[in-house]
């Protein structure tokens, strides 16, 4: 029945986020377990952690958290449990032996009153865990029952882990009870209405002021102060909140007392068991764990630097950080990379200081370890990243892109130095190309030295313009959409040729001395120039283009003479006839023998027969046919061979040969070898002798109007 | 970062509060709490130094227990009974201050009939100089 009946064994830290004297340090002790037991009891014990950590507010501070647990043995296993109770009550009558000597009906008063030795069990605990601010004892007993004290003592019934929440409420957080009644409602005594003395503990007051309320900060605009009233102080108020659940306020009824006392909340776990902790319980643990949670600095990288370095702070509990300030100043730049580590900017600064962390919990202490050094700022070299464009003539502004550009005094272009610079700001400088020709580095000259040459730095000079100039134009005369060949110099990286004040339509730079360009619309005689890089060609007249008017098509009204034969020399009369290049005689074009004015030609008739069109072709195209233009062939027609016969035989074979048109036949051909004997039997026959020959020949007759076209029919055989 | 700090642990009963024992421990202490303005009831104890000014201040839900808190079915409203001979023992963390010259206790009477009565000094000890 003392501590004698057991032994203290072995401490397990089972829920460990850090270092015992920088962490709020929960101990669990075992009590009746017999040695045998204590497996149970770590199971026992961690059930009990795990509502814990659930529970708000500390599933959101778990990392300011230790648990041990501490495996104390007892001779016996359970609790004491009198026969007999100041309440009335029966109990079994068991004695055992236990380390911190548990019994139920404490003091012999109430059945579910389970107590223990306190005393021994916070010299067990700060043995264990000199940093302990919280004691719990787990009774090895099914029975429900607890107690509270500096210790909270609660069995394993599942109901009774309720009690060690609520008695740590007390006893780890200061939390008064919010409960109306002392012996119950119905039984209290004297009860009626709380004193006039202000509770000193967070979570209930005699004062119902909305200004003055000390957890006003918590209370809404809304919400009617007092929130509820008991209208009869001799019982406990039995009305409904009439608000929704987690409104603060100010709810009469607490403290023990049914009046005059006021609780934040309608309900909380400090009234009635497995309520959550209303808002102004949650705050006061909040409040008292925070400071385990305060950041902490451990280390700095680089811990020296100029204004602006990044720095790299390790540290714990940095989740939360708002600001970090180095010394005085906060920082503009931070970035929480993750609880342990945030990367913050030096901000203005000199000499040493604090690098702190600023949370909701606190700042962050300051140590050796969070100092950082300024040091004085080097003068940057200026860094060219890159310039745009990369190419053009001596002249040209580049933009220049880089860092450390503040005071730089000069660019320079390879060996050259910018005419003009401007230093639009750190990064950024606009300068102008100095003459010079090749690829060259541009590098920025700054107080801290010059950029380093880098490839993104180069620019390409390009020549600078030459004046186009317009030597001549082929043609020179022409209508819109006249395809015109310039001639010249410096037509490279022209973009433009004038027709006049008109672009033309189109233009083909080919070379650097000749431009193809398609004459826009226009009229009269007009300067053709070049635009290009240098400028535009100067005038003159081997510039010059004549916009002709469209011809009109060439036209005959005559002929004379009128009919003839082939070769008969004609002149033909009409108009539009100056350019003409041929003229038609039916499907057969001659060549003109003369254009002798525009309104007159003479040619030769061609072979033909017939009454044919005479037709005159120019450069506006073909005159159409009209009566007047006729021409008749007279005279023999044509010949045509019809057949061959025999169509084979020996050289000197006797062949006679029928068709048309042999009137004034001239001679007869076997392929290309002319007969020696021809006698024209008629207009359809010619008697001959086969000449020398081989193989299948054309049999062709010869005539004034031309000769026989070939056709198989016309065919002859050579025989052996 | 962990404070100095230093376990009092006291001892209660009929013959009154006694200090048993002052164990330094490094650990972080809540921030101290204000009781400003009109009279409080409750519990309290305060660090004070040579001027007898307050150091540190914090509240507890009294230690000692002239009561008993009495737990009825689950889901309902605890009770509270009277205990018969209150003693027992209990702890308080305070700063281990260089200036602290005296550790004060307060507390409503330790009469279950008059625990919301204003608190007064129930016992003053004595931390001697020099530390």
């Amino acid at each position: 029945m003392s501590a004698t009946d057991g032994a203290v064994g072995t401490t397990t830290k089972i829920f460990d986020t850090g270092p015992a004297a920088e962490r709020w340090n929960l101990v669990i002790l075992a009590e009746g377990y017999q040695a045998g037991e204590l497996g149970h009891f770590a199971t026992d014990a961690e059930t009990f952690v795990n509502t814990f950590k659930a529970t708000a507010p500390f599933d959101t501070m778990l990392h300011a958290i230790n648990v041990y647990r501490v495996d104390v043995s007892s001779t016996d296993s359970g609790a004491d449990d009198p026969g007999a109770c100041g309440d009335g009550s029966a109990g079994t009558g068991t004695t055992v032996a236990t380390y911190f000597d548990a019994t139920f009906c404490g003091g012999g008063q109430v059945r579910r009153l389970l107590t223990i030795n306190q005393g021994t069990a916070l010299d067990v605990a700060t043995a264990a865990v000199p940093e302990v601010q919280m004691v719990v004892v787990i009774v090895n007993s099914p029975t429900y029952g607890g107690s509270g004290g500096q210790v909270s003592v609660f069995s394993t019934n599942a109901q009774s882990v309720e009690i060690g929440l609520h008695e740590m409420g007390h006893s780890a957080f200061g939390l008064a009870d919010e409960y109306e009644s002392y012996a119950g409602c119905g039984l209290d005594v004297g009860h009626d209405r709380h004193p006039a003395a202000e509770p000193s503990q967070p979570n209930v007051t005699i004062d119902s002021s909305r200004a003055t309320i000390k957890w006003s900060s918590l209370v809404d605009p809304g919400t009617a102060m007092p929130t509820t009233f008991n209208p009869d102080c001799t019982v406990c108020d039995p009305q409904p909140s009439p608000v929704p659940a987690g409104t603060v306020g100010a709810f009469e009824g607490a403290h023990y007392y049914h009046c005059g006392a006021y609780r934040p909340e309608y309900n909380c776990r400090m009234r009635t068991l497995s309520e959550a902790y209303c808002a102004v319980c949650r705050l006061t643990i909040v409040r008292i764990l925070g400071p385990y949670m305060r950041p902490r600095v451990t280390a700095l990288a680089p811990a020296s630097g100029p204004v602006g370095t990044s720095v790299v702070i390790t540290g714990e509990f940095f989740t939360d950080a708002l600001s970090v300030g180095f010394g005085v100043t906060e920082t503009g730049s931070m970035a929480v990379d993750s609880d342990t580590q945030i990367t913050a900017t030096a901000p203005d600064g000199s000499g040493d200081v604090d690098v702190t962390v600023i949370s909701q919990y606190g700042t962050s202490p300051m140590s050796a370890a969070d100092v950082f050094s300024y040091v004085a700022s080097p003068v940057p070299i200026p860094v060219v990243t890159g310039i745009s464009p990369l190419s053009g003539v001596p002249g040209t502004n580049i933009e220049i892109a880089g860092s450390g550009f503040t005071g730089a005094t000069d660019v320079g272009f390879g060996d050259t130095n910018t005419p003009w610079l401007r230093v639009d700001s750190d990064t950024h400088i606009t300068a102008e190309a100095p003459g010079g020709s090749g690829t060259v580095d541009v590098v920025v000259i700054g107080p801290g030295g010059s950029s380093a040459l880098v490839l993104d730095d180069q620019f390409t000079f390009t020549p600078a313009g030459i004046i186009p100039s317009v030597d001549g134009v082929d043609p020179t005369r022409g209508g819109s959409g006249t395809s015109v060949v310039i001639s010249g110099s410096g037509f490279t990286g022209a973009t433009s040729v004038g027709f006049g004040s008109t672009g033309a339509a189109w233009i083909s730079v080919d070379s650097d001395s000749q431009i193809t360009a398609l004459a826009p619309t226009g009229t009269g005689t007009v300067d053709i120039t070049v635009i290009g890089p240098g400028g535009t060609s100067a005038i003159g007249p081997a510039g010059q283009f004549t916009y002709v008017p469209a011809a009109a098509p060439p036209a005959v009204t005559g002929v004379s003479p009128s009919t003839g034969s082939p070769g008969s020399v004609v002149v033909i009369t009409g108009s539009g006839f100056t350019g003409a290049t041929s003229v038609g005689f039916g499907n057969t074009g001659v060549p003109v023998m003369s254009v002798d004015s525009e309104a007159q030609i003479t040619v030769q008739a061609p072979f033909g027969s017939g009454t044919v069109d005479v037709v005159v072709f120019g450069p506006a195209g073909w005159s159409p046919a009209v009566p007047g233009d006729q021409f008749t062939y007279v005279g023999s027609p044509v010949p045509t061979v019809g057949a061959v016969d025999p169509a084979s035989g020996p050289e000197g074979a006797m062949v006679v040969v029928s068709g048309s048109g042999f009137s004034g036949a001239t001679s007869i051909g076997f392929g290309f070898t002319g007969a020696v004997v021809m006698t024209i039997d008629s207009d359809t026959q010619i008697t001959t002798v086969a000449p020398p020959g081989n193989g299948t020949v054309d049999v062709t007759v010869f005539g004034p109007q031309g000769s026989s076209v070939t056709s198989p029919s016309d065919q002859f055989t050579y025989t052996p | 970062m962990a404070d100095p700090a230093i376990r009092f642990r006291f001892e209660y009963g009929s013959g009154g509060v006694r200090l048993v024992s002052r164990q330094p421990v490094n650990l972080i202490l809540p921030p101290s709490d204000n009781l400003a303005g009109r009279a409080h009831s409750g519990f309290w104890f305060e660090l004070r130094d040579g001027g007898d000014r307050v150091l540190y201040r914090k509240v507890l839900n009294n230690p000692i227990r002239v009561d008993h808190e009495v737990f009825a079915d689950p889901g309902a409203s605890p009770v509270r009974v009277a205990a018969n001979k209150p003693a027992g023992e209990f702890w308080v963390l305070a700063p281990d201050r260089p200036d602290a010259r005296s550790l004060v206790l307060h507390s409503s009477p330790l009469d279950p009939g008059r625990s919301h009565e204003p608190a007064s000094v129930l016992a003053r000890f004595d931390l001697g100089a020099g530390r």
